[in-house]
Formats: structure tokens, C-alpha cells, sequence
């Protein structure tokens, strides 16, 4: 489980020696020459708004990884000022949508839960195919 | 599945990998998509079949099919555009 984790955060976060602006990529190039870790990067910044505001300090990530796995980080300063961080992966399996979480039980999603999850997904790959890959939702066709 | 195919309908939809694609049942709330495409691919029958299929699911296999077909088909078109 934390070789997934770390994955998924190296992804995002990287090692710290790339400071790439994607800002330049986007506006010259659109898609040319990113990297897997680029493009995640972009469909989190989507990702990161389905769920509403993000509280004041808080850094949110959540995105596709893979084609079983989405994940949800967050990160924050507490009221004590220390560093906290929280990592949410959810699985597809056979019977379910399975929940991970260091420290904390496994579970399938269910209820309210799951259907918010089904919504978020649902909205991401309508945005992200919209404003990362410029491509139509529906038939997925390239956007003129 | 490339983004560029046009729907893909199972001839014999009997599972759930035998579903139709991502974009299709992303949409399957509407149905419109689904039946416009059986009518593009002169699969009626098997469509009809495919959204029989589709009404017996519980809440949590449709969320499950709809999350699934959507990171097959997001991986799918990240790593067209990565190529």
C-alpha cells in the first residue's frame, strides 16, 4: 500500500528538483511533451475543487491514478502549527469500491458516501476531458 | 479503448466488462447516448439487452460500473495524450 501512495505523491508533488510552470505549458503548448506527472497534475487542480471550498491552509489533491485507483490527499497546519496530512485511497475491486486509509480500517463504500464519490467522478471526467484533454465528454472527439 | 471509437456495442452483453464504454454509460441517467448509438450501430436488440441489464443493478453496481468504465477510459486518454 505505501509503494501506491508514494506513487501517487511523487506524481504530484515529485521530488522537488522539477519546478516546472505549467502555466507557460498551457497557454504555448497545450498538451506537447507533459509528463504523466504534469497531466495528474492538472486533472487534480479540477479534482481538487468537486468537493467545495478548501479550507483556508489546507492543500487538496484528487485525482485518477490509474485504472483502478483514485486518490485523495490533503494536507494542513493545525492548530498547534504542525504539519498533518491525510491520503484516501479508493480501489476498485469486484464487489466494490474499496476505501484505504493508513491506520483505519477497510471498507467498501456504501450510502451518502458512495454516491458522492460516483457524482465527483462523474464531474471530473466531465471537466478534466473538457479542460485538460480538450476533448468532448460525450463522444470523446477532439473539441474544435 | 481509443477516445477516438466510435461506441462499442457487446454483442452478447452479459457481464459487466461487456458493458458498453465509459462515455456511453457516464450518461446512462439519460439513456439517450446508449439507444442513439444501438440505432448508429444497428444493434437494437443488444442494446435493449445491455439496459435490462442495467436496470437490475443495485446502487452500488451502477456505481461501481460507472467509476470503473471512467478510470478505465481516463487512463485510456491520458496515455493517448502522453504518446
Amino acid at each position: 500500500m505505501a509503494h501506491v501512495f508514494q506513487k501517487a505523491l511523487q506524481l504530484l508533488v515529485g521530488t522537488g528538483q522539477s519546478g516546472i510552470d505549467l502555466r507557460y505549458k498551457k497557454s504555448s503548448r497545450p498538451l506537447g511533451g507533459l509528463t504523466e506527472r504534469e497531466l495528474l497534475q492538472l486533472e487534480s487542480e479540477i479534482g481538487s475543487q468537486l468537493f467545495g471550498p478548501i479550507p483556508k491552509g489546507h492543500r487538496r489533491s484528487f485525482f485518477n491514478l490509474d485504472e483502478s485507483t483514485w486518490i485523495w490527499h490533503e494536507e494542513w497546519v493545525d492548530e498547534k502549527g504542525a504539519w498533518q496530512q491525510s491520503t484516501t485511497r479508493y480501489e476498485l475491486h469486484d464487489k466494490g469500491i474499496l476505501k484505504v486509509q493508513e491506520g483505519i480500517r477497510y471498507s467498501f463504500l456504501e450510502g451518502d458516501e458512495l454516491q458522492n464519490l460516483t457524482l465527483a467522478v462523474q464531474m471530473y471526467y466531465e471537466r478534466v476531458m473538457r479542460e485538460v484533454y480538450h476533448r468532448d465528454p460525450q463522444t470523446g472527439h477532439k473539441l474544435a | 479503448m481509443s477516445p477516438n471509437n466510435e461506441y462499442q456495442i457487446p454483442t452478447q452483453p452479459s457481464t459487466e466488462a461487456d458493458m458498453p464504454e465509459a462515455h456511453v454509460s457516464l450518461h446512462a441517467s439519460k439513456l439517450m447516448p446508449l439507444e442513439q448509438a444501438a440505432e448508429l450501430n444497428g444493434a437494437r436488440g443488444d442494446i435493449e439487452n445491455a439496459l435490462k441489464q442495467r436496470e437490475t443493478l443495485t446502487h452500488e453496481e451502477r456505481s461501481r460500473l460507472i467509476i470503473g468504465q471512467v478510470s478505465t477510459y481516463m487512463a485510456s486518454v491520458r496515455k493517448d495524450a502522453l504518446n
